[in-house]
């Protein structure tokens, strides 16, 4: 079985990107930093396992942000176009995090859970049937500490 | 009667701009571009009197993208944390648009409309009772 193989890039064409095989998880992150960041009620990502993703054009900026954890999220952006491309977590080594619309084709992503819906604005309003977790649901949580 | 100011920035501080009085009207604008940049289902956009809208710290970054109308839509962001700000569309030289995540203090903006709905992703969450508009709506 041949994997699915998308492409992606910013609005400006600068930066290009290519991402292998299926997500593990789709999802709106309402956190107040993805909010701010995207001028957005949410950031719409797609977790990958970091081998997956490849950057093949251009040089994208970084910003970084702390989250809940206490640890990093290094912020990948078009400094041309503004356009926001990917997110690694570094407390969850397991996965960088692919913004939606900047694959080409993201129609093959349906159902979509939210997460950190406690912060919400007043001006969001999401359907009431939507899957939905306060904080970080627990099965993208890091696993650090499993054996000890 | 004194008029809200409000205020707001980017994420990192490097810019900051101040609003001035209430928007004309807020929305999700679900245009590809609007998605493409934002990286998220639809950029949350009020728009206001374009001289209600100051920068007053830093200086943005500016990126046209084109409107639908065929001109320039200046869009106006941080160099530093890419955080969206401002957008002024050449076709509506006497409006500007802010990202109202930008605003300090957004709890005055409550339900606000949908637009380009036409555009809207496969994977977008809009309620079913939201106001929808396939394109974009009449002002006012
Ligand atoms: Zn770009
Ligand atoms: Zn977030
Ligand atoms: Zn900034
Ligand atoms: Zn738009």
């Amino acid at each position: 079985m041949s994997s699915r193989f998308t492409k992606g890039g910013c609005h400006c064409g600068n930066v290009r990107i290519e991402v292998t095989g299926e997500p593990i998880a789709a999802m709106h992150c309402h956190c107040v930093d993805c909010q701010k960041i995207t001028g957005a009620a949410a950031v719409a990502v797609a977790l990958f396992p970091p081998a997956n993703v490849n950057m093949t054009k251009g040089a994208p900026d970084t910003y970084t942000t702390l989250g809940e954890s206490g640890e990093k999220i290094h912020r990948t952006f078009c400094g041309v176009c503004g356009s926001l491309i990917m997110g690694k977590p570094e407390a969850m080594p397991g996965f960088v995090t692919v913004m939606l619309p900047a694959l080409d084709d993201s129609s093959f992503i349906r159902k979509m859970v939210h997460i950190y819906t406690d912060h919400i604005k007043s001006w969001t309003v999401i359907p009431k049937d939507a899957q939905q977790f306060r904080k970080m649901p627990l099965w993208v949580k890091p696993v650090k500490g499993r054996d000890t | 009667m004194s008029k809200r100011i409000s205020k707001g920035g980017c994420h990192c501080g490097r810019i900051r701009i101040e609003v001035i009085g209430e928007p004309i009207a807020s929305v999700h604008c679900h245009c590809s571009d609007c998605q493409k940049i934002t990286g998220a289902a639809a950029e949350a956009a009020a728009l206001f009197p374009v001289e209600n809208i100051k920068v007053t710290k830093g200086e943005p970054k500016s990126y046209p993208t084109q409107g639908e109308s065929g001109e320039s839509l200046h869009r106006y962001f941080c160099g530093n944390c890419s955080t969206p700000l401002i957008g002024k569309p050449d076709a509506m030289p006497d409006i500007a648009s802010i990202t109202i995540p930008s605003l300090d203090d957004s709890s005055f903006i409550t339900e606000i409309g949908h637009i380009y709905t036409d555009h809207a992703a496969s994977w977008t969450d809009i309620p079913k009772d939201a106001q929808k508009f396939p394109k974009m709506p009449p002002l006012g």
